[in-house]
């Protein structure tokens, strides 16, 4: 509870930097705005300017469930994950950290929230807005019902997402981050956004079982964009998993980062 | 003062080679600058190398998808040229590209900016030659070694012939030039705005889309892509790689490295222009 309180005050005091100066707010947003947008440029020309209507044996309104999906779990990690992109270099080589740990408070939140990205939400609008329209579109109109469970699978993912980074930034408790191991993850992101079985069986692989991205937007729309008989099997399986996949994964990223933490202090860099 | 005093200070007139020789050697250690600093930090540029394959990667099965899905070919594309695209298109792109404009931005919003303006050296030719210091780097530790993981893992073919090689070849150097006057003009910018993130976000964005490195603009509906075809930024990866696949020959070939000379100009003016006009009211105001 001392945490929620911790986390309510840092929020708190970003509001009030944040709303003294509203025309920078909503300037962000509207970049923001624009590299969402920009995200969508490939996906959205594909389908709608040149003649390509399916990847695969997937319509374009699947796939594009699929990939508007994504940006919900996106966005809300993305409201957190500024300092750790800049994790290694900011607190740990730069020395930030130890005046984390001298604080009679839990080191994570305190990492997690001191950079909070509001503006991100946006793209949980826009993830909101895309599903909405496909789901018209083929069809099968979202419930409010649907929308309750979209919201429990997109925590799912949100989950798997903070808990990878978290992981990879506990690294840097070890082993000074020299070459930059964020990025080709983050790059993997982008595998995570379209239907998994275009892929190599390795890749999917990896995507299911190692780091499991599949789990931020594949699986979480299974059951919006098939149908009957296609919605079965391994595929049920794994959409009712997404919500668990993302506990665990998080479950162990805290954990990760608990032994990290502890042996930073222990060793006294 | 006396004739002796004045006889000292005369100096021999220099020959015009001699003069040339001396801009390029002045702009040159800039070029030679941006090399070191890039070597010295080139561990990171390993898992550049995973990044590209990664972005290779995803744009390659998703195309395998749509095509073993539809088979033939899309706007006279078919799946084997589909992939030599993407895998040149994302190599070239490894090797052109650099931060001018961000670093600019700092330059800029740290204050640098007054003293480099006092220097003997006009900025914006440091910038590109810092650029083409940045080129040089990119393409010997990595653009070559991403060139050499991507062609191990897909079939990637080569040049239609040693011509369009040849001319791929100044095409690219052209791409370099012409990616370097926008980053320059978005630099500029940084003059007036507080933040040019969104406008560097949005720069990107433009590029990747209308630059067909994504889509091939040849699947653009035919108005589109004509206009497409006359912008700046047809000059990244549309031009280069219709010449590298042989799509375009001949005179053709000759019209679309004109085009993208002619952008490289004219951007260097623009660029130019904007920025004595930027830089004329930073010293009235005494910054």
């Amino acid at each position: 509870m001392r945490q929620l309180s911790i986390f309510f005050a840092y929020f708190a005091q970003y509001a009030k930097r944040r709303l003294a100066y509203k025309g920078d707010f909503f300037f962000e947003i509207l970049t923001g705005l624009l590299g969402t947008v920009s995200t969508l440029a490939f996906i959205l020309s594909l389908f709608y300017l040149t003649r390509v209507d399916a990847i695969g044996h997937w319509s374009k309104e699947q796939v594009l469930f699929v990939y508007g999906f994504t940006y919900i779990p996106f966005g809300l990690f993305n409201v957190l994950s500024l300092n750790l992109y800049h994790f290694s270099q900011r607190y740990i080589i730069e020395g930030r950290f130890d005046r984390i740990l001298v604080r009679p408070l839990g080191t994570l939140p305190q990492v997690i929230f001191e950079s909070f990205r509001l503006q991100s939400l946006h793209e949980v609008v826009v993830g909101l807005a895309i599903i909405t329209i496909c789901a018209r579109a083929m069809g099968a109109p979202l419930a409010f019902a649907d929308y309750l469970l979209i919201g429990l699978m997109a925590f799912g993912g949100f989950g798997v997402l903070l808990g990878v980074f978290l992981i990879l930034v506990s690294v840097s408790f070890w082993f000074e981050d020299r070459i930059g191991i964020a990025p080709p993850v983050y790059n993997l992101i982008m595998f995570g956004r379209y239907p998994i079985d275009i892929y190599h069986g390795v890749i999917q692989f990896i995507l299911k079982w190692v780091i499991p991205f599949a789990f931020i937007g594949f699986f979480p729309s299974a059951r919006f964009i098939t149908s009957g008989g296609e919605f079965g099997g391994d595929l049920r399986i794994a959409f009712w998993l997404t919500p668990l996949v993302g506990s665990v994964v998080l479950f162990v990223a805290f954990c990760v980062w608990t032994l990290g933490v502890r042996r930073y202090s222990s060793t006294g860099s | 003062m006396d004739l002796a005093t004045y006889g000292s200070t005369w100096q021999e007139p220099r020959p015009a080679w001699r003069e040339v020789g001396r801009f390029f050697a002045r702009y040159l250690a800039f070029t030679r600058m941006s090399f070191l600093e890039l070597l010295a930090y080139r561990l990171r540029y390993y898992t550049g190398v995973v990044t590209y394959l990664l972005h290779v990667s995803v744009y390659y099965f998703i195309w395998s998808a749509i095509f073993e899905h539809r088979g033939g070919s899309i706007a006279g594309f078919r799946f084997q040229e589909m992939v030599t695209y993407i895998a040149v298109g994302w190599v070239t792109r490894a090797f052109y590209f650099n931060n001018i404009d961000w670093d600019m931005a700092e330059d800029i919003i740290e204050g640098r900016i007054a003293a480099e303006l006092t220097r003997p050296v006009d900025y914006q030719v440091v910038q590109y030659a810092s650029a083409l210091g940045e080129a040089l780097f990119r393409f010997l530790l990595f653009a070559l070694p991403i060139s050499v993981v991507i062609c191990a893992v897909f079939p990637v073919r080569p040049p239609s012939s040693a011509a369009s090689g040849a001319a791929f070849v100044a095409s690219l150097l052209l791409s370099l030039l012409i990616f370097s006057g926008i980053n320059f003009i978005v630099g500029v910018a940084a003059v007036h705005l507080k933040s040019i993130m969104g406008l560097i976000r949005a720069k990107q964005f433009i590029m990747q889309f209308m630059s067909g490195l994504l889509i091939p603009l040849p699947m653009f509906p035919d108005l589109a892509e004509r206009i497409l075809e006359t912008l700046p930024f047809a000059g990244m990866a549309h031009y280069p790689l219709q010449i590298y696949l042989g799509k375009i020959h001949g005179a053709q070939v000759g019209w679309a490295l004109t085009v993208q000379a002619l952008w490289a100009v004219a951007l260097f003016i623009i660029g130019s222009a904007l920025w004595r006009d930027s830089t004329r009211r930073m010293t009235i105001q005494g910054g």
